[in-house]
C-alpha cells in the first residue's frame, strides 16, 4: 500500500485531548499532505508530543477526529502500523542489548524478511554512524548513540510516514545536518515527515511548519511564508546617520503599504506589503526629508524572532477581550 | 514471527546476563549444600539442672532418671536451691530447669498425679514444642521406672506361687499316705490343703495370663502356656473335688499321679510368666520407626526439592513481574503500541523466553542436587519436567500479574519479595500445609510453589505418581494467570489511552 498523492496522510478535525482538567489539545484543525517534512514548533509542554502520540494511536482523542492514511489510528491494522514509524522523544530501547541487537528486535518487529535485513540494518547504521559501534550494550553508549540508534529504529522498516519527536536533541550539529539532509532525501522520495522539534532554527529545513502555543495550532504555514505571517509583510531594516523627527515615522506609518515602523538602535524596521516595490518608495522618502541612510535593505528574520514573535501575538490575542488596550 | 522475535530478545536479554544466570544455579546449590553439611538431625540434648525437696529419694534417683532420658538431657546436676536454679537458667547456664514436686507420694496417695515443672526459656515455637515433646517422653520413662519398681514388688509378691505349687504337692503327697494308712481326717485335711492350694493358684494364673490377653499372642506359645496353665489348674480342681466326693482308696491313688503331673505342668508355665522383666513389663511396646521410601535419609533429600522449585517460581515471578513495569518505564511500550505486533504475541514470547531459560536453569540445579549432593531422584525425569515446567509456567504467570499491577519496579520488586516470604510460610517448605487452615490455606493455594514442591517431594523422593488433583490445580493456575496476564498486557499495550 502506498500513499495516495491526492490525499492527505493526516487529517486533523477539531481534535482535543484532555488529561483529567489539563487540555492537552485544544481543537486542532490540521492537514498534512503526502511527500512533506511538517515541523511542529512550540514552547515546551505546548502539546506537539500529544499531537504525535494522538496521530500515532497511543492515545486517543477526547472529541474530534483525527485520521491517518484516512484511518483512526487507534484502529490501524499491523499493515497500517507498518506503514509508519515513530521515535519517541526519549531513547526506549533496551539497555542490556547492543545497537545491533536493539536494531534486530526492531526490524524483527516490523517483519523485516531475514535476507534483506543484514544490508539494511548496515545502511541504516551508516546514517547515524553507528557502524563501529554495532557491538556495544546500548547501556554502555552515550546520550547521543541512543538518540541516534532510536532514530535507526524508527527508520529501520523504511516507512512512508515518519513521526520525529525531538529527533536532533542531544546531537552534535555535524550530524544534525547530515540527519536533516537524510530527512530531506527521504522527503524527496516521497515519505511525510512530522518533526516537533523545540530547535525553532530547524522549521528552515521544513516545508510547512506548524506553530503551537497552549495545546492549540496557532498557524500552519509554508516555512519561506511564516515570517511573512508573523510580520504581516516583508521586513526592511534602514540604518541611519541621523535622528527621524517623528513626523516622518507617522508619515511612514499613514503610507497604505507600510504595516508598521518601529525604531531600533541602528535606526527603524518597516514592515511592508512587497519589499520590492516599497523600498524605493521609502528610500526616496527618507531622502526628501533629509534623512541620512546608510543602508536599506529587506531582511529574513530569524526563525526565533519569528517564533517568539507569533507567541506573543497569540497570548496578546487572547488577552485583548479581557484586557482591551487602551488607546 | 513477532513471537520469536520477544523469545529472542528476552532470550538474550537475560542471557547477557552471566554473573545472574550463574547466581540462580549456584547460589542455592550452596545454600543447600551448606545446609545439608551444617544441619544437625539428633535432637538439641539441653542442659538441665533438676531440683528436688530436701531429704527427697529423687535427690539420688534423679541421675538415673536423667541417663534413661539422655537423649534430650544433659544432666548438669541436681539441686534443692530452687531460686539458685532458676537464676542459673536466666543467666543461659542450663538449658532446662526441672523441679519434682515437693511430697509427691502425698499427692498420689490422695488419688492425683504429682507434676514435674518443666522452665525453659527458649521462644522458637518449633523449639518449645519440642521441650514440651521431649518432656512427654522424660517424664513417661520416669513414671515407667516408677511403674517398674512397682511390678518388681509385684512380683516379688507372686512369687510365693512356686511355694504354693510345693504345699499342693506336700498336700498331695499326705493325701496319699492318709488314704493309705484309711485315715479319713487326714485324707479330709489333705483334701482341705489341696483345694486351698488349688485356689491360690488359680488365682495367680488368672492374673499372669492377663498380660497374654492384653498383648495377644501371634505365634500362640504364650497362649499355648497359658491355656496349659488354666487346663492344668481347672482339672486339678476337678480331681481334687473328685477325690473329696470319693476318698476311696482306691480313687484317690489312681489321681494322686496324675495330680502330680498337672502340679509340675503349672510349676513349670508360671516360671515362664513371674521371669520377665519387669521394666519390659511395664513398657512392653517399644517404637522402631522406619521410613517405607529407600534411599531418603538427610535434611538435603528433603529440602533440595523444595528448595529447587522455590528458587524456579521466584525465577518466574521476578523475570515476569519486572518485564512489563520494566519496559513501561523504559518507554518501550510506546514502540509496541504503534508496532504490527499484539498483546498475546508480546506475552507468548516473553512466556517462551523465560520458559526455555527457567528450564534450563532448573535442569542445571536438579542435576547438581542430584549428583553432587546425592538426593534421590526416585521418579521418571519425565515426570520431573512436567512439575517443573508446569510450576515455572504458573509463576511465570504470576510474575506478569504483579508486573501489570505495579506502577515502578521497585512495587514489583516489593511484590515479589513478599510472593518469596509467602512461600516460605505458606509452601509447605519449612511447615506442612497440612498444619494451615483458613486463609493461611487460601494464601497457599495462591502460591505455584505449594502445587509444585509438594508434586516435586513425592515424584522425586517416593517415586509416586503426580497427583492429579495438584497437577490439574497448578494448570489451572497457570491458565488463569495467563488469562489475566492477556488482559493487563492488552490493557497496557493495546489500547490507547
Amino acid at each position: 500500500m502506498s500513499t495516495n498523492p491526492t490525499q492527505p496522510v493526516i487529517t486533523a478535525d477539531k481534535l482535543v485531548k484532555d488529561f483529567g482538567d489539563q487540555r492537552a489539545l485544544d481543537h486542532i484543525d490540521l492537514l498534512v499532505n503526502p511527500g512533506v517534512i511538517v515541523g511542529v514548533i512550540g514552547p515546551s509542554g505546548c502539546g506537539k508530543t500529544t499531537l504525535v502520540r494522538t496521530m500515532t494511536g497511543i492515545a486517543s482523542p477526547t472529541s474530534g477526529e483525527v485520521r491517518v492514511f484516512g484511518t483512526d489510528p487507534v484502529q490501524f491494522t499491523n499493515a497500517q502500523r507498518n506503514r509508519f514509524g515513530y521515535m519517541p522523544q526519549l531513547p526506549v530501547l533496551f539497555p542490556n542489548l547492543t545497537v545491533w541487537g536493539n536494531l534486530t528486535f526492531m526490524s524483527s518487529l516490523y517483519g523485516l524478511p531475514l535476507r534483506k535485513r543484514r544490508k539494511r540494518l548496515f545502511q541504516i547504521l551508516e546514517l547515524v554512524d553507528l557502524t563501529q559501534h554495532r557491538s556495544k550494550r546500548l547501556a554502555d553508549c552515550s546520550g547521543g548513540m541512543q538518540r541516534r540508534l532510536t532514530l535507526a529504529a524508527t527508520l529501520v522498516h523504511d516507512p512512508e510516514l515518519i513521526y520525529l519527536d525531538e529527533p536532533t536533541a542531544g546531537v552534535d550539529p555535524i550530524l544534525r545536518e547530515r540527519f536533516w539532509a537524510h530527512f530531506r532525501e527521504l522527503r524527496d522520495q516521497g515519505r511525510t515527515l512530522v518533526v516537533p522539534t523545540q530547535y525553532v532554527g530547524e522549521a528552515v529545513s521544513c516545508d510547512v511548519v506548524a506553530v503551537m502555543a497552549e495545546g492549540r495550532l496557532i498557524t500552519v504555514q509554508p516555512a519561506d511564508q511564516l515570517a511573512r505571517f508573523a510580520y504581516g509583510g516583508d521586513v526592511v531594516a534602514v540604518s541611519l546617520d541621523s535622528w527621524v523627527p517623528s513626523g516622518v515615522k507617522a508619515q511612514l506609518r499613514s503610507q497604505p503599504f507600510v504595516r508598521s515602523v518601529r525604531t531600533t538602535e541602528s535606526g527603524l524596521e518597516i514592515v511592508v506589503d512587497d519589499h520590492q516595490r516599497d523600498t524605493p518608495w521609502i528610500q526616496r522618502y527618507l531622502a526628501s526629508e533629509g534623512v541620512e541612510l546608510t543602508s536599506i535593505d529587506a531582511v529574513a528574520p530569524s526563525f526565533d524572532d519569528v517564533f517568539v514573535r507569533l507567541i506573543e501575538q497569540d497570548a496578546a490575542s487572547r488577552r485583548a477581550p479581557e484586557e482591551p488596550v487602551n488607546a | 514471527m513477532q513471537i520469536g522475535t520477544f523469545l529472542r530478545k528476552e532470550a538474550v536479554d537475560v542471557l547477557r546476563q552471566p554473573r545472574l544466570l550463574l547466581t540462580m544455579v549456584i547460589g542455592p546449590f550452596l545454600i543447600m549444600a551448606a545446609f545439608g553439611l551444617g544441619y544437625r538431625d539428633t535432637p538439641e540434648r539441653m542442659r538441665t539442672l533438676f531440683v528436688a525437696p530436701e531429704g527427697s529419694p529423687l535427690l539420688d534417683q534423679v541421675e538415673s532418671y536423667a541417663e534413661d532420658i539422655g537423649s534430650y538431657v544433659e544432666y548438669r546436676g541436681v539441686t534443692t536451691d530452687a531460686a539458685f536454679a532458676r537464676r542459673q537458667l536466666l543467666a543461659g547456664k542450663i538449658d532446662l530447669l526441672v523441679t519434682f514436686p515437693d511430697r509427691p507420694l502425698d499427692t498420689v496417695l490422695d488419688g492425683e498425679r504429682a507434676t514435674v515443672t518443666v522452665v525453659h526459656t527458649r521462644l522458637d515455637p518449633i523449639e518449645r514444642t519440642a521441650i514440651n515433646f521431649a518432656s512427654q517422653l522424660g517424664i513417661d520413662q520416669i513414671n515407667s521406672q516408677i511403674l517398674s519398681a512397682v511390678v518388681a514388688g509385684g512380683q516379688e509378691v507372686a512369687e510365693p506361687a512356686t511355694s504354693i505349687v510345693e504345699a499342693a504337692n506336700k498336700a498331695v503327697t499326705d493325701l496319699e499316705t492318709a488314704v493309705s494308712n484309711e485315715a479319713e481326717s487326714a485324707t479330709a485335711v489333705a483334701l482341705d490343703e489341696l483345694d486351698r492350694a488349688t485356689s491360690g493358684l488359680s488365682l495367680s494364673v488368672r492374673a499372669s495370663t492377663a498380660l497374654v490377653d492384653e498383648l495377644g499372642d501371634a505365634d500362640g506359645a504364650a497362649t499355648e502356656v497359658s491355656a496349659s496353665l488354666t487346663g492344668a489348674v481347672d482339672e486339678m480342681r476337678a480331681s481334687v473335688n473328685a477325690a473329696r466326693s470319693d476318698p476311696s482308696a482306691n480313687n484317690v491313688v489312681n489321681r494322686v499321679g496324675r495330680m502330680r503331673e498337672l502340679l509340675q505342668t503349672i510349676a513349670s508355665g508360671y516360671e515362664q510368666f513371674t521371669s520377665v522383666d519387669s521394666a519390659v513389663l511395664v513398657q512392653p511396646f517399644k517404637a522402631d520407626v522406619e521410613l517405607a521410601v529407600d534411599d531418603v535419609n538427610g535434611v538435603t533429600d528433603w529440602y533440595a526439592p523444595a528448595a529447587v522449585i522455590l528458587m524456579l517460581q521466584q525465577f518466574g515471578v521476578a523475570f515476569g513481574a519486572l518485564s512489563f513495569v520494566r519496559e513501561r518505564q523504559l518507554g518501550i511500550v510506546d514502540v509496541y503500541r504503534v508496532a504490527p505486533v499484539n498483546a498475546i504475541e508480546t506475552l507468548i514470547g516473553k512466556y517462551l523466553a523465560y520458559l526455555a531459560i527457567g528450564a534450563a536453569i532448573g535442569a542445571a540445579l536438579m542435576a547438581l542436587v542430584v549428583e553432587v549432593l546425592n538426593v534421590p531422584l526416585a521418579s521418571s525425569v519425565g515426570d520431573i519436567a512436567i512439575v517443573m515446567g508446569l510450576t515455572l509456567f504458573a509463576s511465570i504467570g504470576l510474575g506478569f500479574v504483579i508486573s501489570l499491577a505495579s506502577a515502578s519496579d521497585a512495587q514489583a520488586v516489593q511484590y515479589t519479595m513478599i510472593v518469596l516470604l509467602a512461600s516460605l510460610f505458606f509452601s509447605g517448605f519449612f511447615l506442612s500445609v497440612g498444619k494451615l487452615e483458613g486463609a493461611a490455606q487460601i494464601i497457599s493455594y495462591l502460591l505455584p510453589v505449594s502445587y509444585g514442591m509438594e508434586m516435586l517431594r513425592d515424584v522425586m523422593l517416593r517415586g509416586a505418581a503426580i497427583d492429579r488433583d495438584l497437577l490439574i490445580g497448578l494448570g489451572a493456575y497457570g491458565v488463569a494467570a495467563f488469562a489475566l496476564g492477556l488482559l493487563g498486557a492488552r490493557r497496557r499495550i493495546g489500547l490507547a489511552r
